[in-house]
Protein backbone atom coordinates (compact mmCIF):
# COMPACT_ATOMS: atom_id res chain seq x y z
CA UNK A 1 0.00 0.00 0.00
CA UNK A 2 1.39 3.41 -0.99
CA UNK A 3 1.74 6.38 1.36
CA UNK A 4 -1.15 8.02 -0.46
CA UNK A 5 -3.44 5.03 0.14
CA UNK A 6 -2.36 4.89 3.77
CA UNK A 7 -3.10 8.59 4.20
CA UNK A 8 -6.61 8.22 2.74
CA UNK A 9 -7.29 5.10 4.80
CA UNK A 10 -6.00 6.46 8.10
CA UNK A 11 -7.81 9.77 7.77
CA UNK A 12 -11.01 8.50 6.19
CA UNK A 13 -13.29 9.76 8.97
CA UNK A 14 -12.07 13.30 8.24
CA UNK A 15 -13.35 12.91 4.70
CA UNK A 16 -16.86 11.98 5.78
CA UNK A 17 -19.78 14.22 4.94
CA UNK A 18 -19.95 16.78 7.71
CA UNK A 19 -23.65 17.49 7.69
CA UNK A 20 -26.74 15.37 7.73
CA UNK A 21 -30.26 16.49 7.03
CA UNK A 22 -32.11 16.75 10.40
CA UNK A 23 -35.19 15.29 8.73
CA UNK A 24 -33.46 11.91 8.59
CA UNK A 25 -33.45 11.65 12.39
CA UNK A 26 -36.92 13.18 12.71
CA UNK A 27 -38.35 10.48 10.44
CA UNK A 28 -36.52 7.71 12.30
CA UNK A 29 -37.69 9.04 15.65
CA UNK A 30 -41.31 9.30 14.48
CA UNK A 31 -41.20 5.76 13.08
CA UNK A 32 -39.68 4.29 16.24
CA UNK A 33 -42.14 6.09 18.50
CA UNK A 34 -45.02 4.91 16.41
CA UNK A 35 -43.91 1.30 16.69
CA UNK A 36 -42.90 1.10 20.28
CA UNK A 37 -44.85 3.90 21.88
CA UNK A 38 -43.10 6.58 23.83
CA UNK A 39 -43.37 4.69 27.10
CA UNK A 40 -40.39 4.45 29.40
CA UNK A 41 -41.04 1.04 30.86
CA UNK A 42 -40.12 0.03 34.40
CA UNK A 43 -37.53 -2.32 32.91
CA UNK A 44 -35.90 0.56 31.04
CA UNK A 45 -35.94 2.77 34.12
CA UNK A 46 -34.20 0.04 36.12
CA UNK A 47 -31.65 -0.42 33.36
CA UNK A 48 -30.89 3.29 33.44
CA UNK A 49 -30.41 3.32 37.22
CA UNK A 50 -28.18 0.24 36.98
CA UNK A 51 -26.08 1.84 34.25
CA UNK A 52 -25.51 4.93 36.37
CA UNK A 53 -24.50 2.85 39.40
CA UNK A 54 -22.12 0.78 37.29
CA UNK A 55 -20.57 3.96 35.94
CA UNK A 56 -19.94 5.33 39.42
CA UNK A 57 -18.38 2.04 40.52
CA UNK A 58 -16.24 1.63 37.44
CA UNK A 59 -14.81 5.08 37.39
CA UNK A 60 -13.79 4.94 41.04
CA UNK A 61 -12.06 1.65 40.33
CA UNK A 62 -10.78 2.80 36.99
CA UNK A 63 -9.11 5.81 38.62
CA UNK A 64 -6.88 3.44 40.60
CA UNK A 65 -6.26 1.22 37.63
CA UNK A 66 -4.66 3.99 35.61
CA UNK A 67 -1.61 3.69 37.85
CA UNK A 68 -0.88 0.27 36.35
CA UNK A 69 1.53 0.30 33.46
CA UNK A 70 0.21 -1.01 30.19
CA UNK A 71 2.45 -3.51 28.42
CA UNK A 72 4.34 -1.77 25.62
CA UNK A 73 3.16 -4.15 22.90
CA UNK A 74 -0.47 -3.53 23.85
CA UNK A 75 0.03 0.22 23.76
CA UNK A 76 1.56 -0.10 20.30
CA UNK A 77 -1.31 -2.28 19.12
CA UNK A 78 -3.66 0.57 19.90
CA UNK A 79 -1.44 3.25 18.40
CA UNK A 80 -0.22 4.87 21.60
CA UNK A 81 3.38 5.94 21.93
CA UNK A 82 3.66 5.67 25.71
CA UNK A 83 1.61 4.88 28.78
CA UNK A 84 0.57 8.48 29.40
CA UNK A 85 -2.62 7.98 27.42
CA UNK A 86 -4.77 9.65 30.05
CA UNK A 87 -2.59 12.76 29.84
CA UNK A 88 -3.01 12.74 26.09
CA UNK A 89 -6.79 12.74 26.48
CA UNK A 90 -6.63 15.45 29.14
CA UNK A 91 -4.68 17.66 26.75
CA UNK A 92 -7.35 17.21 24.09
CA UNK A 93 -10.12 18.01 26.56
CA UNK A 94 -8.29 21.18 27.61
CA UNK A 95 -7.93 22.21 23.95
CA UNK A 96 -11.68 21.82 23.50
CA UNK A 97 -12.49 23.61 26.77
CA UNK A 98 -10.31 26.57 25.89
CA UNK A 99 -11.59 26.95 22.35
CA UNK A 100 -14.09 29.64 21.44
CA UNK A 101 -16.62 28.79 18.77
CA UNK A 102 -19.51 30.64 17.12
CA UNK A 103 -22.69 30.29 19.20
CA UNK A 104 -24.53 28.73 16.24
CA UNK A 105 -22.23 25.69 16.30
CA UNK A 106 -22.38 25.05 20.03
CA UNK A 107 -25.30 22.62 19.82
CA UNK A 108 -23.73 20.58 17.03
CA UNK A 109 -20.40 20.27 18.77
CA UNK A 110 -21.99 19.35 22.07
CA UNK A 111 -23.99 16.68 20.28
CA UNK A 112 -20.73 15.31 18.95
CA UNK A 113 -19.37 15.33 22.48
CA UNK A 114 -22.43 13.36 23.62
CA UNK A 115 -20.73 10.44 21.94
CA UNK A 116 -18.15 10.57 24.69
CA UNK A 117 -20.89 10.24 27.29
CA UNK A 118 -22.31 7.27 25.43
CA UNK A 119 -18.86 5.74 25.14
CA UNK A 120 -18.24 6.18 28.88
CA UNK A 121 -21.48 4.36 29.70
CA UNK A 122 -20.88 1.61 27.18
CA UNK A 123 -17.36 1.11 28.50
CA UNK A 124 -18.54 0.91 32.08
CA UNK A 125 -21.13 -1.71 31.20
CA UNK A 126 -18.64 -3.76 29.23
CA UNK A 127 -16.05 -3.69 32.00
CA UNK A 128 -18.61 -4.81 34.51
CA UNK A 129 -19.36 -7.91 32.44
CA UNK A 130 -15.73 -9.04 32.37
CA UNK A 131 -14.45 -11.58 34.82
CA UNK A 132 -11.79 -9.40 36.39
CA UNK A 133 -9.92 -12.28 38.01
CA UNK A 134 -9.25 -14.16 34.78
CA UNK A 135 -9.03 -11.66 32.02
CA UNK A 136 -6.46 -9.05 32.90
CA UNK A 137 -5.21 -8.74 29.33
CA UNK A 138 -8.76 -8.49 28.06
CA UNK A 139 -9.41 -5.76 30.56
CA UNK A 140 -6.33 -3.80 29.49
CA UNK A 141 -7.41 -4.19 25.89
CA UNK A 142 -10.86 -2.87 26.72
CA UNK A 143 -9.36 0.13 28.47
CA UNK A 144 -7.05 0.89 25.56
CA UNK A 145 -9.88 0.45 23.06
CA UNK A 146 -11.90 2.89 25.15
CA UNK A 147 -9.02 5.39 25.25
CA UNK A 148 -8.50 5.05 21.52
CA UNK A 149 -12.14 5.62 20.63
CA UNK A 150 -12.40 8.54 23.03
CA UNK A 151 -9.27 10.04 21.56
CA UNK A 152 -10.72 9.73 18.04
CA UNK A 153 -13.97 11.42 19.05
CA UNK A 154 -12.08 14.28 20.73
CA UNK A 155 -9.94 14.64 17.59
CA UNK A 156 -13.09 14.92 15.52
CA UNK A 157 -14.39 17.68 17.80
CA UNK A 158 -11.06 19.54 17.66
CA UNK A 159 -11.05 19.15 13.91
CA UNK A 160 -14.59 20.55 13.65
CA UNK A 161 -13.65 23.51 15.86
CA UNK A 162 -10.67 24.29 13.66
CA UNK A 163 -12.75 23.95 10.51
CA UNK A 164 -15.47 26.30 11.80
CA UNK A 165 -13.00 28.89 13.02
CA UNK A 166 -10.98 28.72 9.80
CA UNK A 167 -14.12 29.37 7.78
CA UNK A 168 -15.03 32.31 10.03
CA UNK A 169 -11.62 33.78 9.41
CA UNK A 170 -11.64 33.01 5.70
CA UNK A 171 -15.01 34.63 5.08
CA UNK A 172 -14.45 37.36 7.69
CA UNK A 173 -17.54 36.48 9.68
CA UNK A 174 -17.73 38.09 13.10
CA UNK A 175 -20.20 35.94 14.99
CA UNK A 176 -20.74 35.83 18.70
CA UNK A 177 -18.39 33.32 20.32
CA UNK A 178 -18.90 30.93 23.20
CA UNK A 179 -17.16 28.06 25.01
CA UNK A 180 -18.15 24.42 24.83
CA UNK A 181 -19.25 22.43 27.85
CA UNK A 182 -17.13 19.35 28.37
CA UNK B 1 -31.23 5.66 20.21
CA UNK B 2 -30.32 9.24 19.37
CA UNK B 3 -26.86 8.72 20.80
CA UNK B 4 -26.35 5.69 18.56
CA UNK B 5 -27.61 7.72 15.66
CA UNK B 6 -25.26 10.59 16.53
CA UNK B 7 -22.38 8.16 16.72
CA UNK B 8 -22.87 6.47 13.35
CA UNK B 9 -25.12 8.58 11.12
CA UNK B 10 -22.48 10.58 9.27
CA UNK B 11 -20.27 7.57 8.68
CA UNK B 12 -23.22 5.59 7.31
CA UNK B 13 -24.45 8.48 5.17
CA UNK B 14 -20.97 8.86 3.71
CA UNK B 15 -20.79 5.16 2.89
CA UNK B 16 -24.23 5.16 1.25
CA UNK B 17 -23.49 8.38 -0.63
CA UNK B 18 -20.17 7.06 -1.95
CA UNK B 19 -21.86 3.93 -3.18
CA UNK B 20 -25.04 5.41 -4.64
CA UNK B 21 -23.72 8.84 -5.64
CA UNK B 22 -27.12 10.28 -4.80
CA UNK B 23 -27.62 12.14 -1.55
CA UNK B 24 -31.35 11.63 -1.51
CA UNK B 25 -30.99 7.86 -1.99
CA UNK B 26 -28.24 7.81 0.64
CA UNK B 27 -30.45 9.57 3.18
CA UNK B 28 -33.27 7.12 2.47
CA UNK B 29 -30.90 4.19 2.94
CA UNK B 30 -29.56 5.55 6.23
CA UNK B 31 -33.07 6.22 7.45
CA UNK B 32 -34.32 2.75 6.54
CA UNK B 33 -31.22 1.09 8.00
CA UNK B 34 -31.53 2.82 11.37
CA UNK B 35 -35.25 2.10 11.56
CA UNK B 36 -34.64 -1.55 10.74
CA UNK B 37 -31.75 -1.87 13.18
CA UNK B 38 -33.63 -0.18 16.04
CA UNK B 39 -36.59 -2.47 15.51
CA UNK B 40 -34.51 -5.62 15.75
CA UNK B 41 -31.77 -4.38 18.06
CA UNK B 42 -32.70 -7.05 20.60
CA UNK B 43 -31.51 -9.68 18.12
CA UNK B 44 -28.00 -8.30 18.31
CA UNK B 45 -26.04 -10.58 20.62
CA UNK B 46 -24.83 -9.02 23.83
CA UNK B 47 -21.23 -8.98 22.67
CA UNK B 48 -22.27 -7.85 19.21
CA UNK B 49 -21.01 -4.58 17.91
CA UNK B 50 -23.68 -2.21 16.66
CA UNK B 51 -21.43 -0.29 14.22
CA UNK B 52 -20.34 -3.16 11.92
CA UNK B 53 -23.82 -4.66 12.06
CA UNK B 54 -25.42 -1.38 10.96
CA UNK B 55 -22.75 -0.90 8.32
CA UNK B 56 -23.62 -4.26 6.81
CA UNK B 57 -27.27 -3.23 6.56
CA UNK B 58 -26.36 0.09 4.90
CA UNK B 59 -23.98 -1.69 2.56
CA UNK B 60 -26.55 -4.28 1.46
CA UNK B 61 -29.19 -1.65 0.84
CA UNK B 62 -26.74 0.52 -1.11
CA UNK B 63 -25.53 -2.41 -3.21
CA UNK B 64 -29.10 -3.34 -4.03
CA UNK B 65 -29.63 0.20 -5.28
CA UNK B 66 -26.53 0.35 -7.48
CA UNK B 67 -26.52 -3.17 -8.92
CA UNK B 68 -28.51 -2.06 -11.94
CA UNK B 69 -26.10 0.61 -12.99
CA UNK B 70 -22.74 -1.09 -13.18
CA UNK B 71 -20.25 1.11 -14.96
CA UNK B 72 -16.74 0.07 -15.77
CA UNK B 73 -14.24 2.79 -16.53
CA UNK B 74 -11.23 2.36 -18.74
CA UNK B 75 -8.30 4.69 -18.60
CA UNK B 76 -8.85 6.08 -22.08
CA UNK B 77 -12.25 7.40 -21.00
CA UNK B 78 -10.74 9.86 -18.59
CA UNK B 79 -7.95 12.33 -18.78
CA UNK B 80 -5.42 11.56 -16.10
CA UNK B 81 -2.57 13.88 -15.33
CA UNK B 82 0.20 11.59 -14.12
CA UNK B 83 0.64 12.64 -10.51
CA UNK B 84 3.90 13.34 -8.80
CA UNK B 85 4.72 10.19 -6.82
CA UNK B 86 7.13 11.93 -4.49
CA UNK B 87 6.38 13.72 -1.25
CA UNK B 88 3.23 13.92 0.81
CA UNK B 89 1.75 16.95 -0.97
CA UNK B 90 -1.81 15.65 -0.52
CA UNK B 91 -1.70 16.15 3.25
CA UNK B 92 -2.12 19.91 2.87
CA UNK B 93 -5.32 19.59 0.84
CA UNK B 94 -8.44 20.50 2.87
CA UNK B 95 -10.50 17.51 3.96
CA UNK B 96 -13.66 18.68 2.22
CA UNK B 97 -11.79 18.78 -1.10
CA UNK B 98 -10.58 15.19 -0.61
CA UNK B 99 -14.13 14.19 0.26
CA UNK B 100 -15.42 15.81 -2.95
CA UNK B 101 -12.62 14.30 -5.02
CA UNK B 102 -13.56 10.80 -3.82
CA UNK B 103 -17.18 11.54 -4.62
CA UNK B 104 -16.27 12.82 -8.09
CA UNK B 105 -14.67 9.53 -9.08
CA UNK B 106 -16.54 7.78 -11.88
CA UNK B 107 -19.17 5.21 -10.92
CA UNK B 108 -17.52 1.83 -10.61
CA UNK B 109 -14.12 3.13 -9.51
CA UNK B 110 -15.64 5.02 -6.61
CA UNK B 111 -17.56 2.06 -5.20
CA UNK B 112 -14.57 -0.24 -5.46
CA UNK B 113 -12.19 2.27 -3.91
CA UNK B 114 -14.67 2.82 -1.08
CA UNK B 115 -15.12 -0.88 -0.42
CA UNK B 116 -11.47 -1.88 -0.77
CA UNK B 117 -9.56 1.03 0.71
CA UNK B 118 -12.02 2.48 3.19
CA UNK B 119 -14.05 -0.53 4.22
CA UNK B 120 -11.39 -3.24 4.08
CA UNK B 121 -13.15 -5.65 1.77
CA UNK B 122 -11.02 -7.97 -0.32
CA UNK B 123 -11.20 -7.85 -4.12
CA UNK B 124 -12.72 -11.33 -4.08
CA UNK B 125 -15.53 -10.14 -1.80
CA UNK B 126 -16.08 -6.98 -3.86
CA UNK B 127 -16.23 -9.04 -7.04
CA UNK B 128 -18.97 -11.17 -5.50
CA UNK B 129 -20.86 -8.17 -4.18
CA UNK B 130 -20.80 -6.26 -7.46
CA UNK B 131 -21.02 -9.28 -9.72
CA UNK B 132 -17.77 -8.51 -11.55
CA UNK B 133 -14.48 -10.39 -11.88
CA UNK B 134 -11.67 -10.10 -9.37
CA UNK B 135 -9.36 -8.65 -12.01
CA UNK B 136 -11.95 -5.98 -12.88
CA UNK B 137 -12.18 -5.05 -9.23
CA UNK B 138 -8.39 -4.75 -9.03
CA UNK B 139 -8.03 -2.72 -12.20
CA UNK B 140 -10.93 -0.40 -11.31
CA UNK B 141 -9.33 0.20 -7.94
CA UNK B 142 -6.05 1.18 -9.58
CA UNK B 143 -7.86 3.48 -12.02
CA UNK B 144 -9.78 5.05 -9.18
CA UNK B 145 -6.61 5.64 -7.23
CA UNK B 146 -4.89 7.26 -10.20
CA UNK B 147 -7.84 9.48 -10.97
CA UNK B 148 -8.10 10.53 -7.32
CA UNK B 149 -4.41 11.45 -7.13
CA UNK B 150 -4.61 13.26 -10.41
CA UNK B 151 -7.70 15.27 -9.39
CA UNK B 152 -6.17 16.22 -6.07
CA UNK B 153 -2.98 17.24 -7.83
CA UNK B 154 -4.99 19.56 -10.07
CA UNK B 155 -6.41 21.21 -6.98
CA UNK B 156 -2.91 21.64 -5.61
CA UNK B 157 -1.73 23.25 -8.85
CA UNK B 158 -4.62 25.75 -8.98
Amino acid sequence: MSDFEKYIKENQRKFDLDQINPKVWQTIEAEIKEKKGAILSLRNSLRLVAAVLICVFCFQWFGDYQKVNFPKHLLEDYGFKDSKVDELLDAKIITIREASIPVAYKGDLEMLLNQVTYLDQHFAEKINKLDLANTEVELLKEILEYYKTKSEILDRVINEIQKVNTNEKKYKIKSEKTKIRI
Amino acid sequence: MKVLYGLFAKEMLTLAFRLTDNLHDAEDIVQESFIHSFKVIDQLKEDGNFGPWLKRIVLNKSLKKIKKRQTIITLDQVHIEEPDQSGRWYESIPHNIVQEAIQDLPNGCREILTLFLLDNFKHREIAEMLDISVSTSKSQYQYGLKILRSNLKKYRNE
